[in-house]
């Protein structure tokens, strides 16, 4: 009533219109973001415990450019080819971010063990020495969550007949072995 | 916790994750046609899927198919493209192709491609013990998938209202029709960006 013709005719346009101009300014807000696959941001470390020698074998499994990223920030930026990769720099840094502490709150001592590449993935291994087995011992792994906001390090241990899994996210706490 | 808790924790998180945008966004393309009383069609399409991607997922990480990233990364916002398309063209889904009974179908082979996209991270990961950490990240994926649908539903329920409550210019859509049309313009057009950035064929561009 009292609409004029080509009010009446843009009327069942409008939503449509609506739409597309929703549509246009989403479609084009998350391009920066919508060039790559969402990637898993994780690490798996697996530990085994030889009862004969009181050592526990620790294998990181971390994707090799990821560890690159998070040694190179830690030189502040600075690309160090020489250091880059290199066992000492890779020990280094999961040993500071890799921890075992004690039944007693003393942390247990790491030695490093090599490393090998397959692929993207680089297995870093640690021995820990611990005479009283692993049941007790509080580990935590804070491994690339200072690169990745949605970083989760799983840790498997193999002890005394037993497999626990342990989980990590971003500011998580030192967890004891059951 | 047990290994298989973690890795079904795993899954979950991966999914509800923000960066899990294309795979949140096929979700939300698959849901946007349902009401909150039609869950348990939208479950079985969400199933559909999940049974698509975890049938790439096995055969990618044990070593059966390869799939080059590239291709797979293009092709997944294809599947929300289509998806998109196919909830705007189809206006009746009882006078549709098998009564529209085909949409899980068409979710479980738009898995396959989805699959394949998680499948690259995987391969590198578990390369000695595949069949527990597999099983328990894709139940993950499917507990993920099922709080995200969950979400959509809340949302999708809120559009509803919106639309019955206010006066809208359009008389003869209907509400439900509105919001299909709506839900699915935006998922179509985000994909198509992501299609045309990921595109094989304009990378020189």
């Amino acid at each position: 009533m009292g609409d004029h013709r080509w009010a009446r005719r843009l009327r069942p346009l409008a939503g449509r219109a609506a739409c597309c101009g929703i549509a246009f300014v989403l479609g084009a807000a998350p391009g920066a973001s919508g060039g790559r696959l969402h990637p898993l941001h994780t690490t798996i470390t697996t530990i085994t415990y030889d009862a004969a020698s009181h050592q526990a074998t620790v294998t990181v499994r971390v994707f090799a450019n990821d560890l690159d990223t998070a040694i190179t920030r830690r030189a502040h930026g600075r690309f160090l080819a020489s250091v880059r990769t290199s066992d000492s720099s890779s020990f280094a840094y999961l040993a500071s971010v890799f921890t075992a502490v004690g039944p007693d709150g003393h942390a247990l001592p790491m030695q490093w063990c090599g490393s090998r590449l397959t692929g993207d993935l680089l297995w870093a291994c640690l021995r820990v020495t611990t005479p009283g087995g692993l049941s007790g011992v509080r580990i935590r792994n804070q491994a690339l969550i200072e690169l990745f906001d949605d970083q989760v390090n799983v840790v498997m241990a193999e002890y005394g007949g037993r497999r626990e899994s342990l989980l990590f996210i971003k500011g998580d706490a030192a967890k004891p072995l059951p | 916790m047990s290994e298989l808790l973690t890795f079904v924790h795993l899954g979950f998180r991966h999914i509800v994750d923000v960066g899990a945008a294309d795979h949140i966004l096929f979700l939300l393309a698959l849901a946007a046609i349902y009401r909150p009383r039609d869950w348990r069609d939208a479950l079985w399409v969400v199933s559909a899927f999940t049974v698509g991607h975890s049938i790439t997922l096995a055969l990618a990480v044990t070593g059966v198919v390869t799939l080059p990233s590239s291709l797979i990364e293009f092709l997944i916002p294809i599947t929300i493209l289509i998806t998109g398309i196919e909830n705007i063209a189809v206006r009746d889904r009882a006078t549709a192709l098998w009564g529209g009974r085909y949409r899980p179908l068409f979710a479980g082979v738009f898995g396959l491609v989805h699959g394949a996209g998680f499948a690259n991270y995987l391969k590198s990961m578990f390369v000695d013990h595949l069949a527990l950490p597999l099983f328990g990240f894709n139940v993950g994926i499917e507990l993920g998938q099922i709080f995200v649908l969950g979400w959509a539903f809340l949302v999708l329920w809120g559009i509803d209202r919106m639309l019955v409550s206010i006066r809208l210019p359009i008389r003869t859509a209907s509400p439900l029709r509105l919001r299909v049309v709506a839900i699915s313009a935006l998922v179509t057009a985000v994909a198509a960006s992501w299609a045309v950035q990921r595109s094989p064929f304009f990378t020189a561009w």
